[in-house]
C-alpha cells in the first residue's frame, strides 16, 4: 500500500494585478519596489487547507517583447524582489522570487508581491512591451 | 534452484503544483531629438538672385540649414514653411522661398524633395537597428529673387522659421 504525504489541496492563486512599469524613457532604468502598490504584481493566495505549507516561486522572463517588432526590453529580478504579505501578522516577508520560499497557509488569504527592474536601452524602440511571469505553487512537503 | 527476480517499480510522482500567469507590461516613450544647423545665404549682390541648394554642395560662404534628427519611433516627420522673411536691424527685409532635401544621416546622400513635400512633411523611417537610435536629416535650401535685393540696404539680414517635428507613439 502506497501512502502519500498530505498535500495542500485547493489553494487558489488569483492575480490581482500584473507588474506594470508604466511609461519608460529609453536609456533610463526603472525599479518597481515591493512598496510600490500601484505597479508591483500582486497575487492572492487563498488557503485551501489552513496550516498546509506550500512553496512559491516565480519563473521570470529575461526581457519583455514588443509584439509588433520583436524588439526586446531587458528585465532584472533581484533577490529582494519577492514579497509575501501575511494579513494574520501584518508582516511583509521578502524573498528571492527565482529561488522561491515556503509559506504556511493560514485562515486569511496571503498576498504575494513581485517587484523588478526594467532596463531599456538608450536606443530602445518606442511603444508597448509585455511579458508573462509565472508563479509556481508547489507542496515541498512531498 | 529457483531464482526470483524482484522487479522494482519506480514510480515518479509529479510534484503537486499549480502555475499562475501574471502579465508584465511597459511602454517606452517616443522621443525625437533635433539638432539644428543654421542656413546661410552668404553675401548677396543687389539685384542678383541668390540660391542655397538643399544639400551639402554649396559653394564656400553659403550653406544649407540642417535639421538632424534622432528618434526611437517608427517614423519622424519634419515640416517647414514655404518661405522665410529676412530682416535687417534698422529696417529692410527680403523674402526667400525655401526648399528641402532629405538624407538618412548628416553627410549622407540627399534626395531632393518637392515644395509640396517640404510643406506637407518629410518622413524618416526607423532604421531597424535596435542598437542605435534612428536618424534623419532635412537639408533646407532657399532662393532670394533678384527683385528682393534690388534696393536692399547693406547689412546683415536674419530670419527664423518654425519647423514642426512629429513622431508617433511607437
Amino acid at each position: 500500500m502506497l501512502s502519500f504525504p498530505a498535500v495542500a489541496r485547493g489553494q487558489l492563486a488569483t492575480p490581482l494585478q500584473g507588474l506594470s512599469f508604466g511609461s519608460l524613457i529609453a536609456g533610463v532604468s526603472d525599479h518597481v519596489t515591493l512598496q510600490d502598490a500601484p505597479r508591483r504584481a500582486e497575487i492572492t493566495l487563498s488557503p485551501g487547507s489552513t496550516n498546509a505549507t506550500v512553496g512559491v516561486r516565480f519563473i521570470v522572463p529575461s526581457s519583455m517583447v514588443q509584439s509588433a517588432t520583436g524588439a526586446q526590453l531587458p528585465l532584472a529580478f533581484g533577490a529582494g524582489d519577492g514579497g509575501i504579505y501575511d494579513p494574520n501578522t501584518g508582516k511583509l516577508t521578502v524573498f528571492d522570487p527565482q529561488a522561491g520560499t515556503t509559506v504556511r497557509l493560514k485562515n486569511k488569504p496571503m498576498t504575494i508581491y513581485l517587484a523588478g527592474t526594467a532596463n531599456p536601452a538608450a536606443a530602445q524602440r518606442a511603444g508597448p512591451y509585455s511579458a508573462t511571469v509565472t508563479l509556481l505553487i508547489t507542496n515541498p512537503a512531498q | 534452484m529457483i531464482k526470483r527476480l524482484l522487479a522494482l517499480a519506480l514510480v515518479a510522482l509529479p510534484a503537486v503544483a499549480s502555475a499562475q500567469s501574471v502579465p508584465t507590461t511597459a511602454t517606452v516613450l517616443a522621443v525625437v531629438t533635433p539638432t539644428i544647423t543654421d542656413m546661410n545665404f552668404g553675401d548677396i549682390t543687389p539685384n542678383v538672385a541668390q540660391t542655397v541648394t538643399a544639400d551639402a554642395a554649396n559653394a564656400a560662404g553659403k550653406s544649407a540649414g540642417i535639421i538632424a534628427l534622432t528618434f526611437n519611433s517608427s517614423t519622424a516627420t519634419v515640416k517647414i514653411p514655404a518661405s522665410v522673411t529676412l530682416n535687417r536691424t534698422g529696417g529692410g527685409s527680403m523674402s526667400a522661398t525655401l526648399s528641402c532635401g532629405s538624407a538618412a544621416t548628416v553627410g549622407g546622400a540627399v534626395t531632393s524633395q518637392t515644395a509640396a513635400a517640404c510643406a506637407a512633411g518629410v518622413s524618416f523611417s526607423y532604421n531597424g537597428d535596435a542598437t542605435k537610435l534612428a536618424t534623419g536629416a532635412l537639408y533646407i535650401g532657399g532662393s532670394i529673387a533678384a527683385t528682393e535685393s534690388q534696393f536692399a540696404r547693406a547689412g546683415i539680414y536674419n530670419g527664423s522659421i518654425v519647423a514642426t517635428i512629429t513622431n508617433p507613439a511607437n
